[in-house]
């Protein structure tokens, strides 16, 4: 007998018992946890990236079959042969494509096919940047064709191509020099095994089937289409911005670090692998689509590094070294390069370039030799 | 108000000494002049010091009438010069701090973060950053950034107006840095709409300079509320220098945690690059 009175008398034990309450088990808490993540995932947008990033791999491996047949038609009638026109090649392909990153695909197939050399590829690649910055640019001519402002359209792809211009430029003897010492020759990224498989197995057979019905040479162009598709794509699974809100979302009022901008350019980039996707999207990101200047150009410094991560997987694609040697040149003679301005001469390089664009937009004559000019120069630099 | 004037007995500190005395005499505030010795054998070199500063003071500190409006104490305090002032400045509940700087900071000076900047950093109350020549306080440009609306910029210059025997005349200016993100964006008029435009509309910069203008309106001051396009930093020297502004206010770079790493410091940058004298509050 225990003496306690709840025991003892069945009445009271029911009367005063606590009400019973079911708790559910931690595997089923777990498990609706699960089922609510699961239903907040936008598979449309999963499906869309695995879509470009197969027809990337695609694209790739018939722009390299073609590149060989193109190499051998080429070789008598190319105006391709050396690191001038190369620069030349490359910018004016980009216009015509609308677009930088199918053309430094290309440049690695070249390369591979052996119709152009290392330097060549690497000056082409360089060209394909120059030409890509332009499209922003044509974006807002649009605009002003519709009526909107000068500045105000054309201000952001002005200075988007002067950042570019100048700092490629200063890159190029950098990475030229980094090229032909060979300092990164050893930095290789292996692809393994199972990438080389699932890349035979997939993508070899579709390119023999479409190589029963289509001359050689031309799989580089249905290539060239593919990859322009898959970006298409790619672009259309990138998440919508509206951090308005957030830290982020004050980017139009607060002054951030130089340093801060530039991780954040590169960053943003990583993820959309374009320069124009990454400044399309400050429009949202800030509360009324502006941008304060200072935070302007370190953000497009860091995303002309960061644009090259899909032609580092097209060389990679590849199995070709070398062709990876050039790429990785590229993105490190540019970061170094952007490092020195951002820790050196900046505010004078800033106020510069914004004065340089100020003095585009002033008047249509201003504007009009800048664009003779942009056209003109690829043009002779094919010449040589 | 209690002023605290820092001096090493160099010229830019000689400079502070004066500044600080006009404005105690402008204020009617007390002053106190400090200097700061590594060791106690230097007592006889801070004495010197003290004197040659407190002769400087009364020279600057008497009315026109010949009278000495503002008491001079002193202090001498053994130690780091930056830490000593901040704690003297809480110990004794300063409202304001006045110190001198490099002219031309070198790089070096300007790398290993002067006095000055440690000052400004840690100081309890505002800091004077004397710079320039030194004259009764006539044009004030105020720097609004809409980081806080009203600014404790013009909560301090309102109280110090409110002391002083003549009207300021204080430029409230706001510079809009911003560029179109695209030509997708939308109200592209208020990249280039002037102050007036701005307030009417009742835009964010507006708002804030409205804000300004209404918390400084009570210290009979004659207010120009204005709208400057540019860099901020560019913009607000320019404006310094054509409208012959003899004090820059600015706010202090206060941020918390991250978000002191995420943000360029625009008051170190203008207190660098002005010719004359900065208050941060």
């Amino acid at each position: 007998m225990s003496g306690d009175p709840h025991l003892t008398d069945p009445t009271l034990a029911t009367l005063e018992s606590p009400p019973m309450v079911s708790f559910p088990a931690e595997s089923a808490i777990a498990g609706q946890a699960v089922r609510v993540a699961w239903r907040k995932i936008a598979w449309h947008k999963v499906l869309l990236f695995a879509a470009s990033l197969f027809l990337f791999t695609l694209a790739i491996t018939l722009m390299k079959e073609g590149a060989r047949e193109l190499a051998t038609l080429l070789d008598s009638h190319s105006a391709v042969d050396n690191a001038l026109n190369s620069l030349g090649f490359g910018w004016l392909l980009a216009y015509l494509v609308m677009s930088g990153s199918p053309v430094a695909a290309s440049a690695l197939t070249f390369f591979d096919a052996g119709i152009i050399d290392q330097v060549g590829a690497y000056t082409m690649i360089t060209g394909s940047r120059l030409g890509a910055s332009f499209i922003v640019l044509f974006i807002g001519f649009l605009y002003v064709l519709r009526g909107r402002g000068k500045a105000e359209s054309l201000g952001i792809g002005l200075l988007s191509l002067i950042v570019t211009g100048t700092t490629y430029v200063f890159a190029l003897g950098f990475g030229y020099g980094l090229l032909t010492t060979g300092l990164l020759d050893g930095v290789q990224l292996q692809t393994g095994a199972l990438l080389n498989s699932a890349t035979d197995l997939v993508f070899d057979p579709l390119a023999s089937v479409l190589l029963n019905l289509l001359p050689r040479w031309s799989l580089f162009l249905v290539g060239l289409g593919i990859i322009l598709l898959s970006f298409g794509l790619f672009d259309r699974c990138m998440p919508q911005f509206t951090l308005k809100k957030s830290q982020l979302g004050r980017m139009s009022r607060l002054v951030y670090r130089p340093w801060v901008m530039f991780l954040l350019g590169g960053s943003i980039t990583l993820v959309s692998m374009s320069v124009s996707v990454s400044l399309g999207i400050l429009v949202p990101l800030s509360a009324r689509g502006f941008v304060r200047r200072e935070n302007l150009i370190p953000y497009i410094m860091g995303a002309n590094i960061t644009t090259f991560v899909d032609t580092l997987l097209a060389a990679v694609l590849l199995r070709n070294p070398a062709a990876f040697t050039v790429v990785l040149v590229e993105m490190v003679s540019i970061a170094l390069v952007s490092a020195v301005i951002l820790a050196t001469f900046y505010h004078r390089y800033e106020r510069s370039l914004l004065s340089a664009v100020g003095w585009l937009t002033m008047r249509d004559r201003n504007l009009g030799y800048f664009m003779v000019a942009i056209f003109l120069v690829p043009v002779i630099l094919m010449l040589f | 108000m209690k002023i605290l004037i820092a001096t090493g007995g160099s010229a830019h500190s000689d400079l502070a000494v004066c500044s600080g005395a006009e404005l105690a005499r402008a204020t009617n505030s007390r002053m106190t002049i400090l200097t700061i010795i590594k060791d106690a054998e230097r007592r006889a070199e801070a004495q010197a010091i003290i004197d040659r500063a407190v002769g400087l003071a009364r020279l600057n500190g008497t009315a026109g009438n010949g009278r000495q409006v503002a008491p001079v104490e002193t202090r001498v305090r053994l130690g780091h010069p930056a830490e000593e002032i901040v704690h003297e400045a809480m110990e004794g509940s300063y409202g304001l701090i006045v110190v001198g700087t490099w002219p031309k900071p070198n790089l070096l000076q300007r790398l290993l973060a002067p006095t000055t900047e440690r000052v400004v950093m840690q100081a309890p109350c505002p800091v004077l950053v004397a710079k320039g020549l030194v004259g009764p306080l006539r044009n004030v440009l105020l720097c609004v950034s809409g980081a806080d609306s009203p600014s404790r910029a013009a909560g301090f210059l309102t109280d110090m107006a409110a002391r002083m025997n003549h009207r300021l005349e204080i430029t409230v200016l706001h510079v809009m840095s911003q560029i179109s993100a695209g030509p997708e964006a939308e109200e592209h008029w208020q990249l280039a709409a002037p102050a007036e435009q701005l307030m009417y509309e009742g835009t964010p910069e507006g708002q804030w300079l409205r804000s300004e203008v209404d918390a400084l309106g009570r210290t009979g001051a004659l207010l120009h509320p204005k709208v400057r396009h540019g860099f901020v930093v560019d913009e607000v020297l320019m404006e310094a220098q054509e409208g012959d502004c003899n004090l820059l206010v600015v706010g202090a770079h206060r941020q918390a945690g991250w978000q002191r790493f995420l943000l360029d410091d625009l008051t170190h940058q203008i207190a660098v690059r002005a010719d004359r004298s900065v208050l941060i509050v």
